[in-house]
């Protein structure tokens, strides 16, 4: 078995400088597709409006009209999704540390740990969207800080409950499914936390967020 | 001077320009469009568009930046108010293009609505002559 402590140093450089050209190709590819993508359909999209100016339609007409509107809204939730995703690879981070507690306002904490002094050490963007994802609203949070981490979970809403893992695999796997859901959001916040050293995962009917943290002294 | 309001329409997606086109004398009946989707050399294409003209420039056209154009622009047309359009534009290319002088830059409105909105916020309607319409 070939491990990477045995393979020549060459092998390895040239192994991390195609992992670097994939995933450089994968957000050309991102990049590539919400936008050329996007001309078109905004075509189609104003050129259905002016013809159902133009010309009243029949019944027929009318449920075709509004099937290519269907359709055309399908599509561009798709596309919207995919570029949150580009976006969130490419967006320029804040990076000076956040309190905690500036990051959870609005929203009801459940823990035993001490959070006044936590900063944490991403751009609060990354976690105040999520919670937006979930919720326009107030949410219930559960809290546990580590040593150089905090962990956050809250109950995901009742259309994605079952969704279990990572959200950008969930949405790349299935635009149709998800892209209208909080899912496509979530993906774009599991980006961005993942580009920090944190982390973002669906299981057990709740959403995690592994945010890097540090005491304050 | 009239008050005609002048718009260029700069785009290489041929389809997309002549919808524009239709949104527009939809929106601004006595507007005069000209659509020009060839970006090569179109400081000087511009030489008779009307003064104060308003330019929609797309991002991407064919292939070319259209945010590189817009100092050159600048130079020749300096009365030019230019907007670079984009499909999908960042906060990065935004700022970009503003400082390279677009008057602003903005994501394609997607309805009949947001042009509207969109173009009566930009058109200066008495400040702008006339053109006839054409395709360059």
């Amino acid at each position: 078995m070939v491990t990477a402590e045995r393979m020549p140093e060459s092998l390895i450089e040239q192994l991390a400088l195609l992992d670097d050209t994939s995933d450089n190709l994968l957000g050309s590819f991102l990049r590539t597709v919400s936008h050329d993508l996007k001309t078109p359909l905004l075509t189609v999209s104003l050129a259905l409006e002016l013809l159902g100016d133009a010309f009243p339609a029949d019944d027929r007409g009318r449920v075709a009209r509004e099937a290519l509107t269907s359709g055309m809204r399908d599509l561009e939730g798709m596309l919207d999704a995919v570029t949150g995703v580009s976006r969130a690879r490419r967006r320029i981070l804040r990076d000076e540390p956040t309190s905690l507690v500036d990051v959870l306002t609005g929203h009801m904490v459940i823990s035993d740990d001490e959070v006044s002094r936590v900063l944490t050490r991403v751009d609060a963007r990354s976690v105040t969207e999520a919670f937006s994802a979930l919720s326009g609203g107030l949410l219930n949070l559960r809290l546990d800080v580590r040593d150089d981490s905090v962990a956050i979970s809250a109950a995901l809403p009742e259309a994605i409950v079952e969704l279990d893992g990572s959200c950008v695999a969930a949405l790349l796997g299935s635009l149709t499914q998800y892209a209208d859901t909080p899912v496509a959001k979530l993906a774009a916040c599991e980006v961005l936390l993942t580009r920090q050293g944190g982390a973002l995962r669906c299981g057990g009917g709740r959403l995690w967020l592994q945010i890097p943290a540090v005491i304050a002294e | 001077m009239t008050s005609t309001p002048s718009v260029v329409i700069v785009d290489d997606e041929v389809d997309h320009a002549l919808i524009v086109r239709l949104v527009l004398h939809q929106v601004v009946p006595d507007a005069t469009v000209a659509i020009m989707t060839d970006p090569r050399a179109l400081a000087q294409r511009l030489v008779e568009t009307p003064l104060g003209s308003l330019v929609l420039l797309d991002h991407n056209l064919d292939g070319r930046d259209g945010i590189e154009l817009l100092p050159l622009l600048a130079a020749e047309r300096s009365d030019l108010r230019v907007v670079l359009l984009s499909a999908a534009l960042t906060e990065t290319n935004r700022l970009r293009a503003l400082a390279a002088g677009a008057y602003d830059a903005v994501e394609k409105p997607s309805s009949v609505a947001e042009w509207r909105s969109f173009v009566t916020a930009l058109l200066d309607m008495a400040a702008v002559p006339a053109a006839r319409s054409q395709v360059a």
